[in-house]
């Protein structure tokens, strides 16, 4: 009865709901095509949705209000006496109490109405904020509704902001640091109370004149939010932020986590302690959200140096550089895992005893099992950084100086343009990314009529921008309008092929590899005879990707392997990008078990990519980490050993000896000695390794458990079985305690058992145990597996021992590789 | 039905496997509730003359009669509730084909209320929402499985996003989503 694919309806109704008005027209038009009936449907279930309960966000739709004057005006017990300033939120008076009491307050006006279920929710989150309390946290005093006004009376602090303050008195840099340990405690308290500020900034932190910092405004952003969005049903929730203070999840739309005041103090102390912001070159919002999604963070002594501040950057290299590096890594679970770690970081710089920086943390411990099992997955991820470097390049770039000028210019007065009438009063700083791309998109049709290339050109940006931020709709749409316009003016043959491969990756990134091939294939015939490296690699690259998700393996490797031909045969400088597609090479060889061939790829990456970074850059030793695996993977253990080794050496000048990431490097190398059946090596290895993970990530740690195991099972081979025997055995106790999906692990540390036991020559107790263990990780885990193997060989080598040769073939036909 | 002293000691002993990981033990738990949720649906179509369920209501009623009647710690509970949910669509539905093959009560259909669609008293036929749903797991299972927890278990978004280790944006758009086209299938006829 449907003239159209229901389920097709469903999903772009799905996405078209996540994206504004006006781009959901456009979105409709590139997605529907000529097939009405689907328009029509999709439109219909968007018209129902709406009428659900317009899913809009207050707080990106201020209403035009003009400043009035309040002064006299009275909220709760306060009378406003004098109008202080303005904030992103609305407007700041002092006011005093009218009952007679002596009290002087800053009251917060915020600019909208509020729903009446925000309204309630407000209240909630307000009272739960008056219980903050904390010296250098300005108490929340009362807060209130009036006329669905909401306001909030905050502590007055006299003072000035604190950047403003440090520079004015010349602070020393000790001081500073310890002005900025302290606020990570302050904000260590609110954390502990489960409040979480999200806009840490000098303009959130006042000095009194007694030098005392105070935050002001905390956790309003979040009361605010929660109370606007209270009866939204979608969650297109733009956020607002603020430039070179925002953390990358506040962008794009990842959950806000004490993490993001980490980052908020990382920010913070960057500007106190450099001077610098932490993106001095970005320009306007869309530069600044390149940045922030694109760029890595230059160290602090590296920008103070930058800054012809030779003293500073001194002072900084080493600890202080460490610490706010972590507190800015990209990736929240990097970070500080609270502010109360930072603050304990700053507070042992101060006492001149050596900083933690990087400790463990859940994500660095889980990233390291990623890698250790799916190497090719982390690989991937490294080295898309080098990607990212290109999308940079490109969008600072030009094909020549004048022209690269010209369309700068433009650029820069456009954006400028777009920023100012993002925000109809002017000189706020807060914007939201997602809204202003939806608007730049927009007001780029009225620049499309006069110039239309340089039009293009933005949408251009505005469609890889979207991409960074993983609004994949968002930037087809606008690729789709760039690729028109490019059409309909006869734009450059390579711009075409640009936009058209920067289509395809949208297609890719959105999980539409069929769907890419059509605009790579494209752009790859625009410019395959006219020596265009960039273009050329771009399209190739693209729809090698695209195969290799299809699982066209061999398409992809041709792919993979033409890219690499077209930067060598360029003459160019193109040397750092080959780097990716000798990663895809790497893993398309992973994925089929040829882990020789993969690990030949990785060292040849690997050697472009040490160029490319520093030799302490935590992703390439996650790098060489793979490698080495791999390595010992594919039965050059030997091979492996001064990876390994080389890691464990780099890992104890970074991080120290005392640090889990050390430790686990060690157990790799342990695990590589056992593979070489240098049994005393290994157990001497992994004893110490095993020990320290034990104290660094807790006894129940995967990591630690196997690094007990290979300890076990080095000593048994060793000839310590009862050593050997009581680790594995409390591995067993341990792991036994574990959820259900780990039960196979138990069964893992069975036939480590049942192996020890047949060294042991106690071939009685270790029949049954693997015979077990054999049965259920068959079950499991299936033949081909690693540890079911393992199995195979015990058993083999049980019967052989104990004269039962029969049995013994049994269990060696089912070995796979004969070893 | 009534537990004994003595199912109250094996269902503790059942809910002690079960968090130490005993696979079978959470077998037995569900067959356990589905029992329980369909004897109390059962109970409600047959003696308060009503042939609309109320889904909610039997997963908390199920969920109070472990943790309070049997001084259960259910440490869990949004966990408890998922897992309840999806457990008491089966049972509602079986009992729903069981009516309509039987012809019970003229063929009338058992309908669901109270399901967090739409208004409270708005009833929707229990087998098209089984069927839509079912359909709607094709296109996007996540949000067929959102929408799942919200009828079937009374779950609040949060709850979902706990239970689904996912965030309460994903849960929220999702969920707009599939309730949108389900209350949009549900009143084509």
């Amino acid at each position: 009865m449907n003239g159209f694919d229901r389920g097709r309806a469903f999903q772009l109704f799905e996405q078209a709901l996540g994206l504004g008005d006006s781009t959901r027209t456009l979105f409709l038009r590139d997605q529907c095509g000529d097939d009405v009936s689907l328009r029509r449907e999709v439109e219909a279930l968007l018209l129902a949705a709406t009428a659900d309960g317009a899913p809009t966000s207050v707080l990106l739709n201020p209403t035009e209000r003009s400043i009035e004057n309040l002064v006299g005006e009275q909220f709760g017990h306060f009378r406003l006496v004098e109008f202080i300033g303005e904030g992103g939120m609305g407007v700041v008076y002092r006011a005093e109490r009218i009952d007679g009491i002596l009290q002087t307050v800053a009251i917060k006006l915020i600019g909208n109405e509020l729903a009446r279920t925000g309204q309630e929710r407000f209240k909630r989150e307000t009272q739960l904020l008056a219980r903050l309390e904390h010296p250098a946290i300005a108490r929340l005093i009362d807060a209130g509704v009036e006329q669905g006004r909401a306001w909030i009376a905050l502590e007055f602090v006299p003072g000035r902001p604190i950047d403003t303050y440090c520079d004015d008195e010349m602070m020393p840099m000790r001081s500073r640091v310890r002005l900025l340990a302290e606020l990570a405690g302050a904000v260590a308290a609110a954390h502990r109370m489960l409040v979480v500020h999200r806009d840490i900034k000098p303009a959130n932190v006042l000095v009194n004149a007694e030098g005392s910092p105070k935050l002001i405004d905390f956790g309003i952003a979040a009361a605010l939010e929660d109370a606007t969005t209270a009866h939204t049903q979608t969650a297109d929730i733009g956020r607002l932020f603020t430039p070179h203070y925002a953390a990358p999840e506040q962008v794009s739309g990842e959950p806000i986590t004490v993490a993001t005041d980490v980052f908020g103090l990382g920010a913070l102390g960057y500007r106190l302690l450099t001077g610098q912001t932490l993106y001095p070159e970005a320009r306007g919002a869309i530069g600044y959200l390149l940045a922030i999604t694109q760029r890595e963070v230059d160290a602090p002594s590296r920008a103070a140096q930058n800054a012809a501040d030779p003293h500073t950057a001194k002072q900084l290299r080493g600890d202080l550089d460490a610490i706010l590096r972590k507190a800015l890594e990209r990736d929240p679970v990097r970070r500080y895992s609270s502010a109360a770690e930072m603050q304990a970081d700053l507070r042992r710089y101060l006492d001149d005893v050596p900083v933690v920086a990087r400790p463990p943390s859940v994500a660095v411990r889980a990233g390291k099992f990623v890698r250790r099992n799916f190497v090719a997955v982390s690989l991937a991820t490294v080295f898309s950084v080098g990607l990212m470097a290109a999308g940079i390049a490109y969008v600072l770039q030009a094909r020549n100086a004048a022209e690269a000028r010209e369309m700068a210019a433009r650029r820069g007065e456009f954006l400028e343009e777009l920023l100012k009438s993002a925000n109809p009063r002017g000189g706020k700083h807060e914007v939201t990314v997602a809204k202003l791309l939806d608007e730049s998109a927009n007001k780029i049709g009225g620049l499309v009529e006069k110039e239309p290339l340089v039009g293009a050109s933005l949408l251009g940006l505005v469609a890889e921008s979207n991409m960074g931020l993983g609004r994949y709709p968002e930037g087809l749409a606008s690729s789709t309008r760039e690729i028109e316009i490019l059409r309909a003016n006869r734009g450059n043959a390579l711009d075409l092929a640009e936009a058209l491969s920067i289509r395809g990756e949208l297609l890719i990134a959105g999980g539409h590899d069929l769907d890419a091939q059509a605009p790579l294939r494209e752009a790859l015939a625009l410019v395959e005879h006219r020596g265009a490296t960039k273009q050329l690699a771009a399209a190739l690259e693209g729809l090698a990707k695209a195969e290799q998700n299809l699982g066209h393996e061999a398409q992809a490797e041709l792919l993979y392997k033409r890219e690499i031909e077209v930067y060598r045969n360029s003459g160019e400088d193109f040397g750092g990008k080959v780097g990716f597609p000798l990663s895809g090479l790497a893993t398309l060889r992973y994925d089929q078990g040829r882990y020789a061939e993969s690990a030949a790829y990785m060292e040849k990456a690997l050697k472009i990519e040490r160029s490319k970074f520093p030799a302490d850059h935590p992703d390439l030793l996650d790098a060489e980490y793979n490698y080495a695996v791999t390595l010992e993977q594919s039965h050059q253990a030997p091979q492996a050993e001064p990876v390994f080794r080389q890691l464990l050496a780099s890992y104890r000048r970074i991080l120290g000896r005392d640090h889990s990431e050390t430790y686990s490097a060690q157990q790799g190398l342990a695990h590589d000695l056992l593979s070489q059946k240098r049994y005393q090596e290994a157990a001497d290895e992994a004893l110490p390794a095993a020990q320290g993970l034990s104290r660094t990530l807790g006894d129940d740690d995967s990591w630690t458990l196997t690094a007990w195991g290979v300890y076990g099972i080095s000593a048994c081979l060793a000839g310590h079985g009862d050593a050997g025997l009581e680790a594995l055995r409390r591995v067993a106790v341990i792991r036994a305690k574990q959820p259900i999906e780990n039960h196979w692990r138990t069964m893992v540390t069975d036939v480590q058992i049942g192996t020890c036991l047949i060294a042991s020559r106690r071939f009685a107790e270790a029949e049954p145990l693997l015979l077990g263990a054999v049965a259920a990780l068959e079950r499991e885990r299936g033949v081909h597996n690693d540890h079911t193997q393992a199995g195979y060989r015990a058993l083999r080598d049980l019967y052989a021992n104990s004269g039962r040769q029969l049995e013994s073939d049994v269990w060696q036909k089912k070995i796979l590789d004969g070893g | 039905m009534n537990y004994s002293t003595s199912d109250n000691v094996a269902l503790n002993a059942l809910l002690e496997r079960w968090s130490h990981g005993d696979r079978g033990a959470l077998d037995q738990l569900l067959t356990n509730l589905y029992t329980d949720i369909h004897a109390i649906a059962v109970r409600q179509l047959n003696h308060e003359r009503h042939s609309s369920l109320r889904p909610t209501a039997l997963v908390h009623e199920a969920y109070l009669r472990l943790a309070g009647l049997n001084q259960i710690r259910l440490q869990d509970r949004t966990h408890f509730l998922s897992m309840a949910a999806r457990v008491s669509r089966q049972a509602l539905m079986d009992e729903a084909r069981r009516r309509r093959a039987a012809k019970r009560d003229g063929g009338t259909p058992v309908t669901l209320s109270d399901t967090n669609l739409g208004e409270p008293d708005q009833v929707y036929d229990a087998l098209d929402v089984d069927e839509l749903l079912t359909e709607l797991e094709r296109y996007d299972s996540m949000a067929a499985e959102i929408v799942g927890l919200r009828v079937f278990g009374g779950l609040s978004i949060e709850e979902v996003a706990e239970s689904l280790t996912v965030s309460v944006a994903t849960v929220n758009r999702r969920w707009a989503a599939g309730k949108v086209w389900l209350m949009r299938e549900l009143t084509r006829q």
